[in-house]
């Protein structure tokens, strides 16, 4: 089945989609339940005598516990380390006919247990992560799709090449991102990760190798790629790449969040900055990041813009705040928060073996180590809005709100997504609201947790009260599978999840792959 | 997780803390020969949590070349290198037996100015990764205003750390180590015209790897006096 057949989709059979999802009914954390492992042997067997290495030690998997969220929890009962294409056709061959689950992990970032196995087959992909081969003339590399994108960029780098966009975190997987999207602060420019992707091969559910493209098995690329792994496993990719530059990083301060949205959206629009984004301390110190890749970019942005921003630089902005504060001297726990955080960050972002003549380099290792230090955590849960251009001022307002009222100390992460017009049938069902147009826009709200302890209910609450803002909104979610897709339906509507899921009873007949994380 | 500890006498160091982050596999060398979690500082870390005895996580320690690259970059701070080498101890594994011939102390002779202004842009400086590593917050520094005044090339990734030419074979990595392949990383995509070594040691694996001529930096400094 090397393609779909969107033409003779049936009935599209039990739906796994949550009971909660239900307008009315009371919204639950959605853990799957455990598979009961009733024909493993059997499996585990056959699989054995294909010649793949099945590990069943409780210290393999255990390693696979949970995954960068740390809040959901299953053992799977064996684990495969991926090796070949080949191996994973057989792999899914043999779960087909025995009707065991396969979880297919790359980084492990996912924060809703999207990658955690509940019983079955976890199947590692980091075990294929090669660069096959580089293009420096066409601008393309072909790369095994369990890499990270830190270590293709180290392959890229020896060519004096990069990748177009990856999230800011450099071990999220190649194919993982693939599968859901993908943002960096040049994603206003570039458009989402998954846009960079030329073709693919894919495994499909029942085994078969297909390379596929916008061109060649179109409709099965289309469900890949934002699909979060129910259509296939991406086993290789080939990507557009450009040449390296380093950046000229500017940061403007605000006190005021819709300030902040307004000004980004004013230099996405314009095409006025190469790489832009909003990140916050607190929602009274939020900084908007404008980088460029080229002086010429940068003194356009000078000559053209840089005095229609109304954010602060460092010193208007301290200024700003120390009035704020002597005015609110009962404030001044939260002056001192604000002041230790930036002592701390700020030097972080300007390491000097990262800086040379007032240009970054490398900058997705300086973002993912801040990434990892500042907001990293046992524990993270991370729900996001994705609404178009017009409706964002207000989902981030509300979604702020709601996380002053769960936690004391949080981050807003905000960036402008490009969107390809040609691609509107890949962003089916996605990250992408569907009444977005030209750019959509993604704010995640990460409350920074430390050492403090909340329980799954209180997270569970949180993101139930920012996603409910998406619902009222119309909005579409980043991390809308795993624990949350109790909001599917609500999100997308019944006649497109029913669409979807007779398109997998058709691709997945024993709806073995990534069960659970949307079907 | 006191369990493991209380069963297998492991030291008290902070594994638990380890979240996953996977940026210790990015840098590990054995990662990068093996693409297994398991035998990886990450793999180590959550095996451990989920109840691992020292004999579980032998394998590990028999692969680990204590190179030092994962403790740098790990968020949590967890002293990676301190639990793999006691883990050796407990299994018998002779730690000393890895660590290079040339493993330094003190300031490294490219601190000397009359070594440094024999470097120059063409050259790529094979630091050694134990010390490096060891002290790196100050090296990461040295080394940078080093590149920054020669031209010279490091065999240091975006991380800024250090690659190994060579690790010393301990059984678990007998054959199944290239250092054929991690000496070819190490130049690819690179315009070299020498090759200066810390560890004396290295030299072989550039040699045999050619075409390029291959110095110790005690070369440099012998010639610098």
């Amino acid at each position: 089945m090397g393609n779909l057949d969107t033409a003779n989709l049936g009935v599209p059979g039990v739906c796994p989609v949550g009971a909660d999802s239900l307008l009315g009914i009371r919204r639950q954390q959605t853990n799957p339940s455990r598979w009961n492992g009733v024909t493993w042997r059997e499996f585990a067997a056959t699989v054995r005598e294909c010649g793949i290495e099945l590990r069943e030690a409780q210290t393999t998997r255990g390693i696979f516990a949970t995954d960068a969220g740390g809040t959901a929890y299953g053992l799977p009962h064996g684990v495969v380390v991926a090796r070949s294409a080949v191996q994973i056709a057989d792999l899914l061959k043999t779960a087909q006919t025995h009707r065991v689950p396969v979880t297919v992990r790359g980084g492990g970032l996912t924060t809703e247990g999207e990658s955690v196995a509940f019983g079955g087959v976890l199947l590692d992909m980091t075990g294929m992560s090669r660069v096959i081969a580089v293009d420096a003339l066409a601008l393309q590399v072909r790369t095994e799709a369990g890499i990270f994108w830190h270590a293709l960029a180290e392959e890229l780098r020896r060519h004096d090449l990069d990748y177009l966009s990856a999230p800011l975190n450099l071990t999220s997987s190649v194919g993982g991102t693939l599968g859901v999207g993908g943002i960096d602060v040049n994603s206003a420019r570039l458009g989402c990760s998954a846009d960079q992707a030329l073709a693919l091969q894919v495994v499909t559910p029942t085994g078969e190798i297909v390379e596929c493209s916008d061109t060649q098995n179109a409709e099965l690329f289309r469900r890949v790629i934002l699909g979060y792994g129910q259509f296939g496993v991406i086993t290789e990719a080939t990507l557009k790449i450009r040449p390296y530059t380093p950046l000229r990083m500017h940061y403007f301060h605000y006190d005021s969040l819709r300030v902040a949205i307004e000004d980004l959206q004013l230099l996405d629009r314009n095409d006025a900055s190469d790489y832009s984004g909003i990140l916050t301390i607190m929602d009274c110190a939020v900084n908007l990041l404008v980088a460029f890749d080229t002086p010429q970019r940068e003194a356009a942005f000078k000559a053209e813009w840089l005095a229609r921003l109304r954010g602060h630089g460092e010193v208007g902005f301290a200024l700003c705040l120390l009035r704020r504060y002597a005015l609110r001297p009962w404030k001044i726990a939260e002056a001192w928060y604000l002041w230790r955080r930036k002592r701390e960050l700020f030097p972080e972002l300007q390491r000097p073996e990262y800086m040379r003549d007032s240009t970054m380099f490398d900058r997705s290792v300086v973002f993912s180590r801040a990434v990892w230090k500042f907001w990293g955590g046992r524990q993270m849960v991370i729900p996001d809005l994705a609404t178009s251009a017009g409706k964002f001022v207000d989902a981030v307002e509300r979604g702020n709100a709601v996380c002053r009222k769960y936690f004391p100390r949080y981050t807003l992460y905000c960036v402008g997504i490009k969107l390809r017009p040609d691609h509107r049938e890949h962003y089916e069902m996605s990250c992408i609201p569907a009444d977005a147009e030209g750019w959509a826009y993604g704010c995640e709200f990460e409350p920074l947790v430390g050492s403090a302890v909340y329980s799954r209910d209180h997270f569970q609450s949180f993101k139930n009260a920012i996603y409910d803002v998406g619902v009222d909104l119309g909005a579409s979610y980043y991390r809308f599978g795993g624990m949350m897709k109790g909001y599917i339906r609500r999100a997308f509507g019944d006649a497109l999840v029913d669409r979807h899921l007779a398109l997998k009873h058709q691709a997945d007949p024993a709806m073995i792959l990534n069960r659970d994380v949307i079907f | 997780m006191r369990l493991a500890i209380r069963r297998g006498a492991l030291p008290v160091a902070d594994y638990a803390a380890c979240s996953g982050c996977a940026l210790c596999l990015l840098v590990c060398p054995i990662w990068r020969q093996t693409r297994d979690i398991e035998l990886t500082p990450l793999g180590f870390s959550k095996a451990l949590q989920h109840g691992a005895t020292v004999a579980e996580v032998a394998g590990v320690a028999e692969w680990c070349s204590l190179c030092g690259a994962c403790a740098p970059v790990c968020p949590e701070r967890i002293d990676l290198v301190g639990m793999l080498g006691s883990l050796r101890r407990q299994l018998q594994l002779a730690a000393n037996e890895i660590q290079p011939a040339g493993a330094m102390a003190g300031e490294p002779l490219v601190a000397q100015s009359a070594v440094r202004r024999r470097l120059s842009r063409g050259d790529l400086l094979v630091i050694e990764p134990h010390s490096y590593h060891a002290d790196y917050e100050r090296r990461v520094k040295l080394y940078d205003e080093l590149r920054r005044e020669s031209g010279c090339m490091l065999n240091l990734d975006l991380q800024r750390i250090a690659i190994p030419a060579r690790l010393p074979a301990p059984a678990a990595l007998a054959g199944a180590y290239d250092d054929l392949a991690q000496a070819r990383w190490i130049v690819q995509g690179y315009a070299i015209e020498r090759i200066v070594v810390e560890d004396p040691a290295d030299r072989s694996v550039f040699e045999r790897l050619g075409p390029w001529p291959v110095i110790s930096v005690n070369q440099l400094a012998e010639e610098a006096c």
